[in-house]
């Protein structure tokens, strides 16, 4: 067995190669795991005016569990609190004008009203979580907004600006 | 050296070091091979981790808005507003040149560098304790920390100054002549050209240099290539970015940023933690925090307990075993000092884990002394990379006389990586599991 022993030059240049290695074999599994289909803006293509198809995971009690805080109102739609916590009054009217947050199965969050009014959410309900499929119109962004996903829970800040909008004709997908 | 010869000399290296494992692994007996085994899951464990998914989430995080946008400046030619030096941002634009403008691109050097800081944890440690088997527990202990994950998967500067720090350090530990002496100069002149705190390492690159390699003592002076190279790091950054590239230009540049770091110092920030804190871990952040519904996903800083807890206990025990040497009765300060050299120089000290030590303080202190109000846990991170090759080192030397205790220990070690994982690798997790494993406060966000 021949021992090689680097000089105090090619040890630099070793580390440069690995490096280079490291690079390629890096670019070539981010490559393979598809970070191009991950790693753009899940909110591409999404702007006020526009109509999405997207997919929600709920479980039944989510209908008096979601809430969001705001003083702001986009379009009529408002949530159900104020920022200071307190219920906002006069209450919104219907489930059509009253916003809550909801999460799409690729995990983005968005605020929506009209969920629970749909025609196709009338029937009986599953008791395990499922997903609703709804056309989404996007009518405004909301960032100074606050979240809380269950009435036990303090409302926490928005990190970032919210889409807000419509969820109309939603269906349970068989 | 023509390429085909350079690439022979490296296969058969390869080969060479291939063959010395498996005759390493014929002569190891059963603890020492269930030892290594635990040490490659961790080091597999700890690439795995820095990869998955580290393009999620896909907006800015953290710092990352101070410095992806100007990385983008240098592939549109538009000037470099950052306060800091230009190496990093432009190591960032490479990524997002082979990526694209996304989050990928933008944390692709800091995977790239953060794991080659394994690799070079392993060649170091190797090198400075003659003990392939010193580096591989060194380089296991890197990979395993959960500091170190969480900075291979975010755009910030951090990781890649830790690494090149790491390779200028294993540069000083092979320089035998004035040519070691160059490459060692010319890659703090990379580093700093990152973040000026890494010309910090200096002084334990000289005294290695000295006492190791036995260079020249005049030889040190070609060290001052290094300011040489960070202003051709510079230029060319100005180059790209369409500044004037004049000398004097350059200076008021590097005067204005001088000034502003030295304002930056009366500022106050949430985050601050004293340079004191960061060996205990008191205030790590989680520089990646998102949520969705009910799931969080974060990557801690802190460390992994078990290496930091043991390093710090063995600094306790060095500290009172040489206060007790100096103190003890008998003999006159002749005697005391010889008592005191005996420590320092015996097992299970000796040269080579000092000469790490002086890694550990020379990049810690400085902030006790430069930042003491406007100071964050990641300057430490560069200062924890020699804190761990010591423990390697350590631990390596216990192995020879207790094997069995090292491989409780490194089983303890895995069991409290696989436990952290979670939160250092941005995980799907409750925030009632993230409690269980950020119990103390001051480690939640």
């Amino acid at each position: 067995m021949v021992r090689y022993v680097p000089n105090e030059v090619d040890v630099s240049l070793r580390v440069l190669l690995a490096l280079f290695v490291i690079g390629f074999g890096v670019w070539v599994v981010l490559s393979w795991l598809k970070y191009d289909k991950s790693a753009v803006q899940t909110e591409e293509g999404w702007h006020k005016g526009s109509r999405q198809l997207i997919e929600v995971t709920l479980v039944r009690e989510d209908a008096n569990k979601l809430s969001c805080a705001s003083n702001f109102s986009v379009e009529g739609l408002n949530c159900g609190y104020l920022a200071n916590s307190q219920p906002r009054v006069p209450p919104p009217p219907d489930d059509a004008h009253l916003l809550r947050p909801y999460c799409n199965v690729k995990n983005d969050v968005l605020l929506a009203a009209g969920l629970w009014d749909s025609p196709g959410l009338r029937a009986p309900l599953p008791n395990e979580r499922f997903t609703v499929m709804c056309n989404y119109d996007i009518v405004g962004v909301l960032k100074s907004v606050s979240l809380r996903w269950s009435p036990n829970d303090k409302f926490e800040p928005a990190k970032q600006g919210l889409p807000v909008g419509i969820l109309k004709d939603c269906v349970i997908p068989q | 050296m023509t390429l085909p010869a350079f690439a022979e000399k490296h296969v058969q290296a390869a080969r060479s070091a291939w063959q010395r494992m498996m005759a390493a692994w014929a002569s190891a007996s059963q603890t020492e091979r269930a030892t290594a085994v635990i040490l490659g899951l961790m080091i597999v464990g700890g690439i795995v981790i820095r990869i998955r998914a580290i393009w999620y989430p896909t907006t800015f995080t953290f710092d990352e808005p101070f410095f992806v946008p100007n990385a983008h400046n240098y592939l549109l030619g538009l000037k470099d507003t950052n306060d800091h030096p230009p190496l990093f941002k432009m190591f960032m634009s490479v990524g997002i040149l082979l990526l694209g403008f996304n989050s990928a691109g933008w944390r692709f050097p800091a995977l790239c560098f953060g794991t080659l800081s394994i690799l070079l944890a392993y060649w170091l440690g190797k090198a400075c304790f003659r003990s392939a088997r010193a580096g591989f527990m060194a380089a296991a202990f890197v990979a395993a920390d959960g500091f170190f994950i969480s900075y291979s998967r975010v755009g910030l500067m951090d990781g890649d100054l830790t690494s090149l720090l790491l390779w200028t350090m294993l540069a000083a530990v092979t320089a035998r002549t004035w040519r070691g002496v160059l490459v060692t100069g010319l890659l703090i002149g990379i580093a700093a050209s990152v973040k000026w705190s890494g010309v910090f390492i200096v002084i334990p690159a000289v005294v290695t240099m000295l006492l190791v390699g036995r260079v020249p003592l005049w030889s040190v002076l070609i060290l001052a290539v290094a300011p040489v190279m960070q202003a051709g790091v510079w230029l060319l950054a100005l180059r790209v970015s369409g500044e004037p590239t004049d000398l004097a230009s350059l200076w008021q540049l590097v005067r204005g940023l001088v000034k502003k770091h030295v304002e930056m110092n009366h500022d106050t920030n949430p985050l601050n933690s004293s340079w004191y804190t960061w060996i205990i871990f008191y205030r790590p952040v989680i520089i990646k925090n998102t949520t969705h519904g009910l799931h969080k996903y974060y990557a801690s800083t802190v460390g992994n307990p078990v290496f930091w807890i043991t390093l710090d206990l063995f600094l306790v025990w060095s500290f009172i075993q040489l206060v007790a040497r100096a103190t003890a009765g008998g003999g006159g300060i002749r005697l005391r000092m010889a008592r005191l050299k005996n420590f320092l120089v015996g097992k299970p000290v000796g040269k080579p884990i000092l000469l790490m030590l002086l890694g550990w303080a020379a990049l810690l202190v400085p902030w006790a002394i430069l930042r003491n109000k406007y100071s964050f846990l990641h300057y430490y991170l560069p200062s924890y990379a020699f804190a761990l090759l010591t423990l390697g080192g350590l631990i390596a030397f216990i192995e020879r006389k207790r094997p069995k205790t090292v491989l409780v220990f490194v089983v303890l070690a895995l069991v409290v990586a696989i436990y952290f994982a979670p939160i250092w690798g941005e995980f799907s997790i409750r925030e009632y599991a993230v409690n269980r494993r950020l119990i103390p406060p001051t480690w939640r966000p």
